[in-house]
C-alpha cells in the first residue's frame, strides 16, 4: 500500500501542503524544528487515527486555526482510496473514505498501515521490561481482538488476586480457607495467562526471524542478534524465539513451528508450578509475583544481553531491526505492505550502517526517513531514493 | 452545591443526587420537575417509596426480594424443587423467568466475590444456600446451576461455589455457552440465555480436575 499524495491543511507547522512522495525510499532532510517529525506524524495519523506523540487532537491544529485536515490518495494492492481525517475544535473528528463520511474510526483503520520508529523507541532495548511488555501487548492487540480481550481480563484477574492475597494475609486465614479463596483466581490466572504467553511466543517467533536477518545485514554480517522470551515463572532461563542460541536458553522455538497447543500446555505447567512454589511468598507480599505481567523480551548482540553490553549504535540497530521485523510481520498479517516511518534514526549510526539501513528499507514498500543532514551517506549509491528538503512549511524535491 | 435554591429544594436535590447515575445536573432537572407536579402525584410517589421499604424483604429461603415470605416462586408447588439456579442479584431472576425455560427454584447471592471491592464469600448469601442443601426436606435438591455472569468475578464466584458444594454430593453445573465474555446476564436476550442454559457444564472439583 502506497501514499501517492498527501495534502495537509493547518496541520502543526503546515498551513497548506501538497506532497507527492515516491513509492520507494523517501529521504527527508531539514533543520531542527523544520517540521520533519510533523510530516511523519501526519502519515502515522492516517493509519492510527491518532498521533504517536499526543492524545489531544487540538494540539495538532496549527496555532491560530480552529481545525486541521489530512487528505491522502492511497494505492492498495487491489484498489485506490481517498482517505480524509479532519478535526474541528468544536465539531470534533470526522473520517471520510472515498468522500463518504464514516461513523466510526474502526471503519477507516486498516486502509493505511504504518510502522513508526521514533528516537523514544530506543527504550524498547534500553528501558524497563514494562516498555517491552506494553509494546508487545499493543502490537498483538492491533490485529488480534481475542488477545486484547484476554489481556484486559488478565489484568483484572491479577488485580483481584492481589487484593485477595492481602485479605488472606490480614485475616490470617487457615491454609484450607486460603486455598479455597485463592483457587478461583489461580485457575483463571493460569487459563488466561497461558493464552497470552503462547500468543506472544508465536508472534515473536514470526516477527523475530526477519528482525534477526535485518540485524545481520545492518552490521554487514559481523554481528548476530538473538531474541528470547523471558518467563517470570523461570527467571534464570529464557526461550529463544529467533537467532542463535544463548547460554541462558532453556528451550528454543526458533526455526521450528511449535503448535499452539504444545506452547499452551508448557506455559500452563510453568504457571501452575510457580503458583504453588510462590504461594507463601505471595501471601506475605500481597502481590502476584510471576506470570505474563512480569515477563520480558531479551535481546542479545553476539550472545550478550544488549541492554547491558551493547553500544548506543548497536542498541539503535536492535530497535531498528525490531521495527523492520514488525513491517514484515504486519505484511503477512494484513497482506498489505505497511508504510515505514523512520524518524531521526541515522544520528547514532556510522556511515556503513546508515547506508545498509537505507538499502535494506529501500528493498520493498514505501519508506520515509528523516535526518538533519545526509552526513556521509552517499545518495548516489542508493538506487531509487528520492531526496526532499523541508523548510518554512514546504517540502521540496531536491534529488 | 446549589446555594441559590430555597433550602427545601436544595435538600431534595441533595437526596436525588445520592441515587446511582444521578449527577448534579440531572438532580436539578428532576427536582424542578417534581416541584411542578400536583400534590396527589407527589403523595403517590412518596407512598410508593415508603411502601417498598416497609413491605419488601428477602425471602428467607432463596434471598430474592419479596413482599411475602416465602416468595411466590418458592411457594409455587408446581415448580421443580430439585433444581436450584444460583444468580448474582434479583434482576437475574427476572431475566431467567422471562425465558420460561426454567421451572426450578432460585438462590440470589446479592453480589459476586470481588476482593478489590472488599467482597468475600462472607458478604454473600452463601450460608443460606448451604443450609438449604443440608436441610432434610422431602424434596432434596439434586442439582445446583451456577448462573453467574462470565466476567472475572462471576467465574471466580462459580469456581468457589463449585469447590464448596462439590463434597456435598449434589450435582453442580455451570451455564456457559452463548454468553459473551464480559457480558452481563441481565442484558442478554432470551435466545442467548436459553442456549446458555442448555450448554451448562459440570464444575464439581472431582469430575473436572482429574
Ligand atoms: N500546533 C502547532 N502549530 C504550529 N507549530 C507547531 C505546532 N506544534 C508544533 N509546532 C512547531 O513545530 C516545530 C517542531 O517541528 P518538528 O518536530 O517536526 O521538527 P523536526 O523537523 O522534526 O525537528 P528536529 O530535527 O529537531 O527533530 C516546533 O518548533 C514547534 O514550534
Ligand atoms: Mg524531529
Ligand atoms: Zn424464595
Amino acid at each position: 500500500m502506497y501514499v501517492d499524495k498527501l495534502s495537509l491543511r493547518n496541520w502543526r507547522t503546515y498551513s497548506e501542503l501538497t506532497f507527492e512522495p515516491a513509492s520507494g525510499l523517501n529521504i527527508i532532510v531539514g533543520d531542527n524544528a523544520a517540521g520533519k517529525t510533523n510530516l511523519l506524524e501526519s502519515l502515522y495519523y492516517l493509519a492510527a487515527g491518532a498521533s504517536q506523540r499526543t492524545s489531544r487532537d487540538s494540539e495538532l491544529i496549527r496555532w491560530g486555526s480552529d481545525s486541521f485536515q489530512i487528505q491522502a490518495e492511497i494505492r492498495g494492492t487491489r484498489a485506490r482510496h481517498s482517505l480524509e481525517f479532519s478535526y474541528h475544535q468544536n465539531e470534533g473528528k470526522k473520517y471520510l473514505l472515498d468522500g463518504v463520511q464514516m461513523d466510526s474510526l474502526r471503519e477507516v483503520l486498516g486502509v493505511v498501515n504504518a510502522v513508526i520508529f521514533s528516537p523514544d523507541d530506543l527504550s524498547l532495548v534500553k528501558g524497563a521490561p514494562e516498555n517491552r511488555r506494553d509494546f508487545l501487548d499493543a502490537e498483538i492487540s492491533q490485529i488480534d481482538p481475542r488477545y486484547q480481550a484476554d489481556a484486559v481480563r488478565y489484568r483484572r484477574i491479577v488485580r483481584q488476586r492481589n487484593d485477595e492475597l492481602k485479605r488472606i494475609a490480614s485475616a490470617k486465614s487457615s491454609k484450607a480457607t486460603a486455598d479455597l479463596l485463592l483457587d478461583p483466581w489461580n485457575e483463571q490466572l493460569v487459563k488466561t495467562g497461558r493464552e497470552l504467553i503462547s500468543t506472544r511466543l508465536l508472534m515473536l517467533r514470526l516477527w523475530g526471524g526477519s528482525s534477526c536477518k535485518s540485524y545481520k545485514k545492518l552490521s554487514r554480517g559481523s554481528e548476530t542478534l538473538t531474541i528470547a522470551y523471558v518467563m517470570s515463572t523461570q527467571p534464570k532461563k529464557v526461550v529463544v524465539v529467533a537467532g542463535s542460541r544463548v547460554e541462558e536458553a532453556d528451550g528454543d522455538i526458533s526455526g521450528k513451528a511449535p503448535g499452539r497447543s504444545s506452547l499452551r500446555r508448557r506455559s500452563e505447567q510453568l504457571l501452575s508450578a510457580s503458583l504453588k512454589k510462590l504461594r507463601d511468598d505471595e501471601i506475605r507480599r500481597g502481590y502476584t509475583l510471576a506470570g505474563p505481567h512480569r515477563d520480558d523480551i531479551g535481546f542479545y548482540v553476539n550472545q550478550r544481553a544488549a541492554r547491558h553490553f551493547a553500544s548506543q549504535g548497536q542498541q539503535r540497530s536492535v530497535a531498528l531491526a525490531l521495527k523492520i521485523g514488525e513491517v514484515q510481520w504486519m505484511k503477512t498479517q494484513t497482506s498489505s505492505q505497511p508504510l515505514l516511518l523512520l524518524d531521526d534514526v541515522m544520528s547514532e549510526l556510522d556511515s556503513s550502517r546508515s547506508e545498509r539501513l537505507a538499502q535494506l528499507v529501500g528493498e520493498d514498500g514505501q519508506t520515509f526517513i528523516t535526518c538533519t543532514d545526509l552526513g556521509d551517506l552517499n545518495i548516489d549509491r542508493l538506487e531509487g531514493a528520492t531526496l526532499w528538503r523541508v523548510d518554512a512549511g514546504e517540502v521540496m524535491r531536491v534529488g | 452545591m446549589p446555594a441559590f435554591f430555597a433550602p427545601s429544594v436544595a435538600r431534595l436535590i441533595e437526596e436525588l443526587c445520592k441515587l446511582p447515575g444521578i449527577g448534579p445536573k440531572t438532580g436539578q432537572r428532576l427536582a424542578m420537575h417534581l416541584v411542578d407536579r400536583p400534590r396527589e402525584e407527589i403523595r403517590d410517589l412518596a407512598d410508593a417509596l415508603m411502601d417498598v421499604k416497609e413491605k419488601v424483604g428477602h425471602c428467607s429461603t432463596c434471598r430474592n426480594l419479596t413482599d411475602s415470605d416465602p416468595c411466590d416462586i418458592c411457594a409455587d408447588g408446581s415448580r421443580d424443587r430439585t433444581v436450584v439456579c444460583v444468580v448474582e442479584d434479583p434482576s437475574d431472576v427476572v431475566a431467567m423467568e422471562r425465558t420460561r425455560q426454567f421451572d426450578g427454584l432460585y438462590h440470589v447471592l446479592h453480589g459476586l466475590i470481588s476482593p478489590m471491592d472488599g467482597v468475600g464469600p462472607e458478604q454473600l448469601q452463601i450460608q443460606p444456600l448451604l443450609n438449604r442443601l443440608r436441610s432434610d426436606e422431602s424434596d432434596r435438591i439434586e442439582e445446583v446451576i451456577l448462573a453467574t455472569d462470565p466476567t472475572v468475578e462471576g467465574e471466580a464466584t462459580a469456581m468457589y461455589l463449585g469447590r464448596l458444594l462439590g463434597p456435598l454430593g449434589v450435582e453442580v453445573t455451570r451455564i456457559a455457552r452463548g454468553l459473551p465474555e464480559g457480558g452481563n446476564l441481565d442484558y442478554a436476550d432470551e435466545a442467548t440465555l436459553v442456549r446458555a442454559l442448555e450448554g451448562r457444564r459440570r464444575v464439581n472439583l472431582n469430575s473436572e480436575r482429574q
